[in-house]
């Protein structure tokens, strides 16, 4: 019997379809083409969603979002420099002039800041970064920094951000290209990364998990938060979305800033620690327990403290004052309060200048460039600090515009091209930048809540 | 405003009708499934028997999805990644028979799974067995009045239409949509017209059953 004979055997035994059949024939004749039905597909799709196995992603543990100290730090150091470079500018002039100026700054409003950070390098790792916050409303830097007292928070509305880093012979991860893009909006949050080279670490070699984890990152890995995480709190490996991390706005870096099941995996490893890789971290007496929290709190106070004597450090009202003759973050903003409330007067105006001028323990040097059709390029010089670490703030500033940006570079112990620049705007970031299917290709493995049911 | 996929590729329409999962099989062992798969030795599924399955099966499943979260194509693309991870880890005493209903099951698991967290669980069709079976009484009167034509109606319709298996989907829309005649489906899928026609007739009673048992 040939194939074709055998499917013979599935007409019907009536030859003659019934009537109810024929009706059905002649109603779908008429209904089927006029829907819209999908289409076939493709190879291509084919091929992508039979793409070799995924990766059992380990939960780790991540650093804190540093968000809000960014924005109000990179704004301050702004809007110092762009009062600062008022007074500078307009200091022959009457200080009639340097209020409406600074007036002006008072008032013009972004929605949104830019951040690049080029060619930072630090222990044989490049980092090139390029990160958009875009914010719930137009603002005034005022606002932002609600140095009235009567502005809401402002709420960050969406962020794409795109990074590499790069490891030169010298670092702990030699030969390492790596790039990792984070986008959240509305419509799309998700976190993409691809190893486009493999460090080249001796340690890594011939362990299963260090090569199954590399080998899914080299084909690219895309971590799906879904839609509209910012508001909803979604999480993914116990990782919410950026708007959603722990923070109780201090500066301490406590567990409970960190997600429940990342807290777990960590009290866990420290359990093992305590009895043994070979124990039972379920069994742990009430001594062990006392020894893991004990273990605990060092750990993050050990954190804490080296983050305290970082360079970020903030130093917090009614905290000591640094060397004598410098001013902290504090004092310059409450100096700046009557400038940008306008309620200083001509004498405020005088007397930020004279302390962006005089303070010999911020600035070396400040010059001011007149760059024509209203816009001025302030660039001043950092002062060493006691590890003999300096830097050049440049501002741009045009009338009637505003600030345009403001520009760190030469960074002590950087490479030359080492920049970091924040600037702000108004408008939405552009739509494209929230696309992932701009970074999936058939190779990439997308992980979604869905997929991570299926270890459940 | 009607947009009609382009017609299946004639290898594509053959291999899916006829079933040859494993080349050089005999026509008796094809038969040896009901829906023309071929056994796996000692019933269980080897990874290249399940790759060729799950690729032979994708096209109705993902059709189904698609139906099913009104042509959201980005999320159907995620789900058809997972569905085929899922496939990798199928049960042991799964047989090939069972497969694709088995696949179809995940399919539909997965995506009520993503509704239940996503934003917009409205987006999701579900099945509403009244007007089902309105509508298979309707596809058997030969003045169906104007039901058929509503909105509402050919959702139902379609969700009946990709509960069928991948075989049944594909013919009826080969015949009804692209409105390809018995002697080029006979040609393409290597059998005689009378063999089509009595395939189709089978797809239809088949449409007609599902419309009746459809649930939520």
């Amino acid at each position: 019997m040939t194939s074709n004979d055998s499917n013979l055997n599935n007409a019907p035994m009536n030859t003659q379809p019934d009537a109810a059949d024929a009706h059905v024939h002649a109603n779908l004749s008429r209904t089927l083409p006029a829907m819209e039905i999908p289409g076939s597909v493709s190879e291509e799709q084919l091929d992508r969603w039979t793409a070799p196995a995924a990766i059992p992603l380990a939960a780790r543990p991540v650093v804190r979002s540093r968000f809000k100290r960014l924005v109000p730090l990179a704004s301050a150091a702004a809007l110092a420099l762009a009062a600062g470079a008022a007074m500078i500018w307009h200091s022959s002039a009457s200080t009639v002039q340097a209020a409406t100026i600074l007036r002006s700054l008072r008032e013009n409003t972004f929605s949104g800041l830019r951040v690049y950070v080029s060619n930072m390098k630090a222990e044989g790792i490049e980092v090139n970064l390029d990160a958009r916050m875009h914010f719930d409303r137009e603002m005034t830097a005022v606002e932002l920094f609600n140095l009235e007292g009567n502005h809401a928070e402002p709420k960050l509305s969406s962020m794409y951000a795109v990074a590499t880093v790069k490891g030169d012979a010298t670092s702990q991860a030699p030969g390492l290209d790596a790039t990792a893009e984070v986008a959240f909006s509305p419509e799309a949050d998700w976190v993409y990364t691809k190893i486009n080279q493999l460090p080249e670490i001796e340690e890594l070699r011939g362990n299963p998990m260090a090569n199954f984890v590399t080998a899914a990152a080299q084909r690219g890995v895309l971590l799906d938060l879904g839609r509209d995480s910012l508001r909803q709190g979604n999480t993914l490996l116990g990782i919410p979305a950026l708007g959603q991390m722990s923070d109780d706005g201090d500066d301490e870096f406590e567990p409970g800033d960190l997600p429940p099941t990342i807290r777990q995996q960590i009290e866990l490893d420290i359990a093992k620690g305590v009895v043994g890789a070979d124990g039972n971290p379920a069994n742990l007496t009430a001594e062990q327990k006392a020894e893991v929290e004990r273990r605990m709190n060092a750990m993050f106070a050990g954190i804490n403290a080296g983050h305290a004597e970082g360079p970020g450090a903030r130093v917090r009202p009614g905290s000591p004052t640094p060397a004598a003759g410098s001013l902290n973050e504090d004092q310059v903003l409450q100096r700046m309060m009557p400038l940008l409330q306008g309620t200083g007067g001509g004498a405020a105006v005088d007397q930020f200048a004279q302390m962006l001028r005089g303070d010999s323990s911020v600035f070396s040097s400040v010059t001011v460039t007149n760059q024509g059709n209203g816009s001025y390029l302030l660039v001043s010089t950092l002062a060493p600090d006691e590890q003999n670490h300096t830097a050049t703030i440049s501002m741009s500033y045009t009338e009637n515009v505003g600030l345009q940006y403001v520009e760190i570079t030469n960074f002590s112990g950087m490479p030359a091209g080492a920049k970091v620049r924040v600037e702000m705007f108004s408008g939405a970031i552009p739509a494209e930048m929230f696309d992932r299917s701009r970074v999936i290709t058939p190779q990439t493995w997308v992980i979604d809540q869905n997929f991570l049911n299926m270890f459940r | 405003m009607t947009s009609h996929p382009a017609p299946l590729a004639m290898n594509e329409l053959t291999t899916r009708l006829t079933g040859r999962l494993a080349p050089g099989r005999t026509g008796a062992e094809r038969d040896a499934g009901s829906n023309g798969l071929p056994h796996a030795v000692g019933g269980e599924l080897d990874g290249a028997t399940v790759l060729r399955a799950f690729r032979e099966a994708a096209g109705g499943v993902h059709r189904m999805l698609m139906v099913r979260t009104r042509n959201d194509a980005a999320l159907c693309d995620d789900l058809m990644q997972q569905l085929w991870l899922a496939a990798r880890k199928v049960p042991a005493d799964l047989t090939i028979e069972r497969f694709q209903p088995w696949l179809r099951g995940v399919a539909k698991n997965l995506l009520a799974s993503h509704f239940r967290t996503a934003s917009s669980p409205s987006r999701m069709v579900t099945a509403d067995p009244a007007l089902a079976m309105q509508i298979a009484s309707a596809l058997e009167n030969p003045q169906p009045g104007e039901l058929l034509t509503t909105n509402e109606a050919r959702e139902q319709l379609l969700l009946a239409l990709t509960e069928l298996d991948g075989e049944d989907q594909e013919l009826l829309i080969a015949h009804y949509v692209h409105g390809q005649a018995f002697a080029v489906l006979a040609e393409r899928m290597r059998m005689s017209e009378r063999a089509v026609e009595g395939r189709l007739y089978r797809a239809r009673k088949e449409l007609r059953q599902t419309l009746t048992r459809l649930t939520k």
